[in-house]
């Protein structure tokens, strides 16, 4: 017999993992986020419909309580979740950056200023610009 | 020989005007000098003072922190076909006759990259300054593998190769750690100089304090792991 609550938790996994495979077609996320999210929330509709079954995994990881062990995955998950942000912040940052300084040099007129003594340096550069990054100190296109 | 001399300066208002006369006026016989200010984002009239003093100007529109001004700096100074680039605080801090100093080693051939040290001969830091840089040089050390008497410093020079080759991804405090590790994983030539530092009421208020400190850590170890993912 199924609960009211229970019919809740497992309609908002049900919707998660709808919006899971929205986005995934519209290619809002890539494969692996795909299959995490999607196995997180059928996991979560596992322990929804046998609640017991947190119980077991618990024990086998050495947990007493299953709502110990879902308390545990869910702190990991969120500090997952907090670094991705990090991450994506970061690149952000960096393209920020660098449209920033594409701007400051090509107003102050160095966009166009480059010397054509082909030593080291230039060489560096022009070896990363063709492997499609830039370099010298000046660059920060590395994706995290 | 055409030299560098980059300033990144965020609301320096105060000090920019004094600082480029002065690195101006230092005698470098056969050196072409070009002083660069980078002006990131400030809101005082750094910027105008910086051009009124005769100083090459680029223009953050908005504040990237002093990775980012550098990394703008080192850029525009590649392009204008500089031999040796030297960074320089816009606060007032460094005395401009180290420039001398800090380039002699790459004119004669035995450095990449030069590190004023105001740790070698430390009289007049403050100590509590001078526990936080050894700490900063041991993190240095332990994140980056990289030795140095002064991870932190602002004045350093760089080859033209050299300059060229160094990658910065970091756009806060963190690039001066991270400076030295990329001499490091380059396996660049470095050589530490000592320097003398001007500690002012001002100069003191414009570095890095302890809250600072603790967020350069905070983000130089997010940024190594980030790197490495």
């Amino acid at each position: 017999m199924i609960t009211v609550a229970q019919t809740f938790l497992l309609s908002l996994a049900v919707l998660a993992m709808g919006v899971a495979v929205l986005w995934f077609r519209q290619k809002k996320i890539g494969r692996p986020a795909f299959l995490l999210w999607l196995c997180l929330w059928a996991g979560f509709a596992g322990v929804v419909l046998f609640p017991e079954s947190a119980v077991v995994a618990a024990r086998v990881v050495g947990i007493k309580r299953g709502t110990d062990l879902a308390l545990y995955l869910s702190v990991i998950l969120i500090v997952f979740l907090l670094f991705r942000i990090y991450v994506r912040l970061e690149t952000v940052d960096h393209q920020i950056t660098q449209i920033v300084r594409a701007v400051a040099l090509r107003d102050a007129g160095v966009d166009r200023a480059e010397d054509d003594r082909g030593d080291g340096a230039s060489s560096a550069r022009d070896t990363a610009r063709s492997s499609g990054r830039s370099s010298g100190a000046g660059g920060r296109s590395q994706k995290p | 020989m055409k030299l560098a001399i980059l300033i990144p300066a965020y609301n320096e208002a105060r000090t920019i005007g004094r600082v480029i006369q002065q690195v101006t006026k230092v005698q470098l016989p056969g050196i072409e000098k070009h002083v660069i200010v980078v002006d990131d984002g400030s809101s005082d009239n750094t910027k105008e003072i910086a051009r009124s003093r005769g100083a090459m100007v680029i223009s953050h529109m908005l504040n990237r922190g002093v990775g980012g001004a550098l990394g703008t700096g080192f850029e525009a100074a590649l392009r204008l076909g500089a031999d040796v680039v030297v960074t320089f605080d816009a606060d007032g801090q460094h005395a401009p006759e180290d420039i001398k100093n800090v380039i002699e080693p790459i004119r004669s051939g035995r450095a990449d990259v030069v590190i004023g040290s105001r740790m070698i001969d430390p009289g007049g830091m403050p100590w509590t300054r001078q526990v936080a840089n050894h700490l900063a040089n041991w993190i240095t050390w332990a994140l980056l593998a990289s030795r140095t008497t002064d991870s932190q410093s602002g004045l350093r020079a760089f080859s033209r190769s050299a300059a060229g080759r160094i990658r910065i991804t970091t756009s806060k405090y963190e690039v001066n750690s991270e400076m030295c590790g990329e001499v490091k994983r380059l396996h660049l030539r470095s050589v530490d100089v000592p320097i003398k530092a001007i500690y002012t009421d001002y100069s003191l208020s414009k570095g890095q304090g302890f809250s600072v400190g603790l967020k350069t850590l905070f983000r130089l170890i997010l940024s190594k792991l980030v790197r490495q993912a």
